[in-house]
């Protein structure tokens, strides 16, 4: 009885303790949520309809730091913590803007939950990777060295990076808006249902295209021997929405789901 | 038979036509009254002077001064003739249902044609409407908040033979000026369509002074060597000098160098 007991204390400890961790906002007239961080952020969809940041840990934060802190308030030099938990979140119109203010070192990464609705731009900075799972609208990802990985996506989505990876796998095709994703170092990898109708722009200027899709290229005239742009552009399924994959000096990938 | 009778048979009387008996009585009653004998004497007188009477003759200098009358009069008469009725020779009919036929088809290839202009006309007015549309719906559609929808409008200019200094400028703002480096990457790539165009041409050198993603950077050197642009050396030239360019990015513009001289 008397273990019982305390498991049960410790377990609603750690209860509360994340509950602390947690940070929730209402999203009641927002459409779209901007991210800027420095550090990596996982995105999942979630219940309500409330923007919650959790999992945000704090390496250089003991215990006994912690209470060095107590009553203090911490300030930053890139904007106002208005959550307590290092993080600015500032309404714009129809837009919430959420600024990490901690440094990467700091705060190695945290999760985000969204209704599955919502536009989303996500900004990794310089070192964080991105991670998005059942977004079903306009998704916008930028970062720098991070890689981005996507999956049960339906797009649009705008995608860019300078070395990181990019992985995508879409559920289905979103037929309004175009799907592009472009890399200078890194792959693109992504894979769409054979029935996609799209229209795509496949595109490496030093790598190679690969991809398991029985599609007709339409050779370019000739032998160009400046400047041949290497694209490949066909249509599947008839045609659809335009998907651009580019890399510079990574890879292509298209893959049947 | 009283005086009366005899009086009114005496002309049938002296023209000989009664019967025997007739003529008989009559003699005898003219013999003894004396009045009727008055009348038949009167009668007898009348009828002979009737028949002595000679009928007179036209002069023949009346006859030819008529006759001269009647072709002055008919000198004078205009001249009427006579409608004939055509002949109906069957060659000339169907000479005639030729003609009409012929008339009726020229009439419809006539209208035929006048209204093939007319909605050739309004084919281009309509195509004009709809270029204008689909510009003003570009340039709308080009500084919304979405990089998708950015996308999609840079997209729709490659629809376009001949887009207006309004849409490459467009255009070029987002090459230079978008947050997000697809839409930049797109807008260069649509305009590599029109380097026919001055304004394209001096951009997009312009955009290698500019641009720091190196995947535009190397999109926009393929895309001046391709069009043998030899203004954009000296701006490669400066990329070699950065020390943050990336080797990869270096390489592409040697190559660049060598293609262009």
């Amino acid at each position: 009885m008397k273990t019982l007991k305390i498991t049960l204390f410790l377990f609603l400890c750690t209860f509360i303790a994340q509950a602390q961790e947690t940070y929730k906002h209402s999203l009641s007239g927002i459409k779209k949520v901007k991210f800027y961080t420095d550090t990596s952020i996982d995105l999942t969809v979630g219940s309500s309809n409330e923007l919650v940041i959790s999992g945000s840990k704090n390496s250089y934060q003991n215990k006994s730091r912690k209470e060095k802190s107590k009553g203090l308030k911490a300030l930053y030099s890139n904007g106002n913590d208005n959550t307590g938990k290092g993080f600015e979140v500032t309404k714009d119109g129809g837009t919430l803007i959420v600024k990490d203010l901690e440094s990467f070192m700091k705060r190695s990464g945290f999760k985000v939950q969204l209704p599955k609705g919502i536009d989303v731009y996500l900004n990794a900075g310089n070192l964080g990777h991105v991670k998005v799972d059942g977004i079903t609208s306009e998704i916008e990802i930028k970062t720098n060295i991070g890689d981005i990985d996507l999956v049960n996506i339906n797009g649009p989505a705008t995608v860019s990076t300078n070395t990181g990876t990019i992985t995508a796998v879409f559920s289905t095709i979103n037929q309004s808006n175009p799907i592009s994703f472009s890399t200078a170092t890194g792959d693109v990898d992504v894979s769409i249902a054979s029935n996609t109708k799209a229209n795509l722009s496949l595109k490496s200027t030093i790598g190679t295209v690969y991809t398991d899709f029985n599609f007709k290229v339409k050779k370019s005239k000739g032998l160009s021997p400046v400047g041949n742009p290497r694209k490949i552009s066909t249509e599947l399924n008839n045609g659809g929405v335009l998907i651009s994959l580019k890399s510079t000096t990574g890879n292509v990938y298209l893959r049947k789901k | 038979m009283n005086c009366t009778d005899i009086e009114n048979k005496l002309v049938d009387y002296i023209d000989g036509v009664l019967s025997e008996n007739e003529t008989k009585t009559i003699n005898k009653h003219i013999e003894s009254c004396s009045s009727c004998k008055n009348v038949f004497n009167e009668t007898n007188e009348l009828i002979n002077a009737f028949t002595n009477e000679t009928v007179a003759q036209p002069t023949s200098n009346l006859k030819t001064s008529f006759e001269e009358m009647l072709a002055q009069e008919k000198k004078k008469q205009p001249k009427v003739i006579a409608l004939q009725p055509a002949k109906r020779n069957s060659y000339k009919s169907v000479l005639q249902i030729a003609a009409s036929v012929a008339i009726l088809f020229t009439g419809y290839l006539l209208g035929g044609y006048q209204e093939s202009q007319n909605s050739q006309k309004e084919i281009a007015t309509y195509q004009t409407e709809q270029k204008q549309l689909k510009e003003n719906m570009l340039l709308a559609m080009i500084d919304n908040s979405s990089p998708s929808t950015r996308i999609k409008a840079v997209n729709y200019t490659e629809e376009l033979t001949t887009p207006d200094t309004k849409i490459l400028e467009a255009l070029i703002d987002r090459m230079h000026n978008d947050s997000n480096s697809n839409v930049r990457l797109s807008a260069a790539e649509a305009l590599s369509k029109f380097t026919d165009s001055e304004l394209v041409k001096t951009s997009l050198i312009q955009t290698l002074t500019t641009e720091k993603n190196p995947s535009i950077q190397v999109e926009v050197i393929q895309i001046l060597v391709q069009i043998q642009e030899k203004r954009a050396l000296d701006p490669m030239k400066k990329i070699l000098e950065q020390p943050e360019a990336p080797d990869y990015l270096k390489t592409q513009v040697n190559i660049g160098i060598a293609q262009l001289i």
